[in-house]
């Protein structure tokens, strides 16, 4: 593993109106490190990420961004420039008409000419197999290409780091696997949460709890067989191993 | 929750507040009659005996005082406006004279007179807002007779104003993870107008999923109440001493 990316120390935040989310939350992140975060709806996984790119500041305690404290909005310019945020709701993420101009927006901020801009949008909705896709309306994409031209748009910015926002949720089985196939030749540091214990294993190399408003690692799971349901399981198939 | 929230003060249960408990009806009759009559008032002690009924609601509605000296700040920036001009444009006896301009004691008379009416007019009003919750409002300017279509523009208004800044700030932030800054160019104002841009789709497209939402739930175009409203002995005295107020402020004008 390598150097330290992110560094939170006893960590607190707690809403104006006094409710408390996070206490005394302690957190490291690794360069190559590929990190699940699980934990009940609620537990303030999305407030974290909130803190991780500035868009809130804690109440208490420190965090360390790519080896530098990281307080005013000011230390966060340069953290917004190399980890990527994909937020839980598409519809929060995209606000451009079209899906070039949305996927453009980023490299156009990181101060890259229209002609460039352009053209790494189109390469990376080309990686993402989104071709075809640059003048669609974004507002009017269908779920799982929101999250897939979402995605796109901060894979424009070659972020070092990305964090994921239970991006699994409410996709079907094809766009999952899609996605677990992009994350998998991406192969950045990560931080994704879900609720889908498969798609974590699929995805990341350690599993993380947030509970009671602190990160605990958890012990890998010992094997152990279960009932499951899956898509037209009454046809003859097969299991892979993982 | 009442209107203005922030008014409240924190910590200090609002339902035991004496003015949070008056029957909805009985508070607009109240602050319009008041307002009403505070706005007409030409004599100075009249004028400051409503201010000095205004200003003893604050501790009846337990209001926020620090908060609310804030908004009456924001209010009387205004009033500064009009004391800047009105004692130079209103003719009458001369009192000072700078340069060629000079105040009178006409129109210093009536800047005063505005400021304190003003301020008198905001209080009450203030305090409704504070000690109204928004439903019991709705419920009170219906039973009042008002009619239903500008209550639920009023309603929806209240209700969505507060959707749409956070809205603002879901895009704003999006905008700011991906390394938006602020400048001087063609790119800035064009991802602003796609934000305001965003902001009408997006309100526009929620409106028929809630409207959606209100008719599968068998909403006809009027809003059921949930409790009956029933004037009781406080609500009457509420009444009666308004009524004395009023009565009062005209005697005392003349």
């Amino acid at each position: 593993m390598g150097e330290d990316i992110l560094r939170l120390m006893h960590v607190a935040f707690a809403y104006r109106d006094g409710a408390s989310i996070l206490e005394g939350l302690d957190f490291t992140l690794r360069r190559g490190a590929r990190v699940g975060l699980i934990g009940p709806n609620g537990c303030g996984k999305t407030t974290l990420f909130s803190l991780i790119m500035g868009l809130v500041r804690p109440t208490t305690g420190t965090i360390e961004i790519f080896g530098r404290p990281r307080q005013r909005e000011k230390d966060f310019l340069e953290v917004r420039q190399r980890i990527g945020l994909l937020f839980q709701d598409s519809n929060d993420q995209l606000f451009s008409p079209t899906v070039l101009e949305d996927v453009a927006f980023g490299p156009l901020n990181l101060g890259k000419g229209p002609q460039e801009a352009r053209s790494i949008a189109r390469d990376t909705l080309r990686m993402l197999r989104l071709e075809g896709f640059e003048q669609r309306i974004s507002h009017k994409l269908s779920h799982g290409e929101k999250k897939l031209v979402a995605l796109a748009t901060i894979l424009a910015m070659q972020p070092e780091v990305i964090i994921l926002d239970e991006p699994s949720a409410g996709l079907d089985t094809a766009t999952v696997e899609r996605l677990i196939g992009i994350l998998d030749e991406l192969r950045l540091t990560t931080i994704v949460t879900s609720h889908d214990m498969d798609f974590l294993l699929r995805t990341t190399d350690t599993l993380c709890a947030l509970r009671q408003g602190r990160i605990e690692t958890v012990a890998p799971d010992a094997a152990h067989t279960h009932v499951h349901v899956h898509p037209a399981g009454s046809l003859p198939h097969g299991h892979s191993n993982i | 929750m009442a209107i203005e929230r922030d008014l409240t003060r924190r910590g200090a249960p609002p339902a035991e507040a004496l003015l949070y408990r008056l029957d909805p009806r009985v508070k607009i009759l109240a602050v319009v009659g008041f307002s009403v009559t505070t706005a007409l008032l030409g004599d100075l002690d009249a004028i400051v005996l409503a201010l000095v009924m205004a200003t003893a609601l604050i501790p009846l509605g337990r209001i926020a005082l620090t908060r609310l000296l804030g908004r009456l700040l924001v209010v009387n920036l205004f009033i500064a406006m009009l004391w800047r001009c009105l004692p130079f444009t209103v003719p009458g006896e001369a009192l000072l004279t700078c340069g060629p301009m000079a105040a009178s004691r006409e129109g210093l008379a009536l800047a005063l007179t505005l400021t304190l009416r003003s301020n008198a007019i905001v209080l009450a009003l203030m305090t409704l807002a504070a000690t109204t919750p928004v439903t019991s409002l709705v419920h009170g300017l219906s039973r009042l007779g008002l009619p239903d279509k500008l209550i639920y523009l009023f309603f929806f208004t209240y209700r969505y104003a507060d959707e749409i800044v956070k809205e603002y700030h879901r895009i704003h932030n999006a905008m700011k993870i991906r390394a938006f800054r602020p400048r001087t160019s063609l790119h800035t104002y064009r991802s602003y107008a796609y934000l305001v841009g965003m902001l009408l789709v997006g309100s526009y497209e929620r409106g028929e999923r809630i409207h959606a939402a209100m008719v599968l739930r068998g909403f006809n175009g009027r809003f059921p109440h949930l409790d009956a409203l029933s004037l009781r002995a406080y609500d009457a005295f509420a009444l009666i001493a308004t009524a004395g107020v009023i009565t009062a402020l005209v005697l005392i004008n003349g």
